[in-house]
């Protein structure tokens, strides 16, 4: 292996991928990591309430004063991507059914993280089956690698937080 | 590159299967043992230095991205702290 560059120089490409995102429902839409020009778009498509789980607070300051100039509530929750908990889901919960929320935009950086959540959701607080949900985030677009991982992210959730929920 | 005690492959994992796999990975290590991960994810750049930030018993002790066989690999080194 050859080292040949640093990590920190390639960080901002993953910033600058095209918007990916799936429309579970008629109000929530699944998303990756939106750019300027999407949260205009977003307010125009009667999209009410933008939700951001990524962990940076000054990549979050940011959005939070473009989604607002554009008309868009926006809520920062940077839930930990490498550990899930029953309360991030009953927060999840809370925001998705408050009907101050309206048509949410629920986003991540990769749309990856936020349809394992969304599955979570449907099947803890809506009692959904695994299947049923799995149905429909591959309606939505999800490919099959994206379904290996939230089987896998999914497993993982239950068998830490199986006795709690 | 940094010294190592154990390494995981994680390549052709996307968010958040690297993170959780480090997780894991990471609590079976002694206190103060270094796990190497090697990712195909580029975004997992990202993803770690986030991580490092809000854990309690991890350290990221250094970043590096290599290529082999034409493939850029994004390396992540983190040391149990507690």
């Amino acid at each position: 292996m050859q080292q040949q560059t640093s990590c920190n120089a390639l960080q901002h490409q993953t910033e600058v991928a095209p918007l990916r995102s799936y429309a579970v429902t008629d109000t929530v839409l699944l998303a990756a990591q939106p750019q300027p020009e999407d949260w205009q778009r977003f307010a125009e498509a009667g999209y009410k309430t933008v939700l951001n789980i990524r962990s940076d607070p000054e990549r979050a300051a940011v959005q939070a004063a473009n989604a607002r100039a554009a008309g868009l509530r926006y809520i920062h929750a940077p839930w930990p991507a490498y550990e899930l908990e029953p309360e991030h889901l009953a927060e999840f919960a809370r925001i998705v059914e408050d009907p101050e929320t309206g048509k949410l935009v629920f986003h991540c950086r990769s749309a990856t993280r936020v349809g394992l959540i969304w599955m979570l959701y449907r099947i803890v607080h809506q009692g959904w089956t695994r299947e049923q949900t799995e149905a429909e985030l591959r309606a939505a677009g999800y490919d099959e690698d994206a379904m290996e991982t939230f089987e896998f992210c999914a497993g993982d959730f239950f068998d830490r937080a199986g006795d709690q929920i | 590159m940094p010294h190592f005690d154990q390494t995981l492959d994680v390549k052709g994992a996307k968010c958040p299967m690297p993170l959780v796999k480090s997780r894991k990975a990471i609590s079976e290590l002694p206190v103060g043992q270094v796990l190497q991960v090697i990712s195909t994810d580029r975004g997992s750049v990202a993803d770690f230095q986030g991580w490092v930030k809000t854990a309690k018993n991890v350290e990221l002790i250094a970043q590096e991205t290599v290529q082999e066989n034409g493939q850029e690999l994004y390396v992540h080194y983190l040391r149990r702290t507690a």
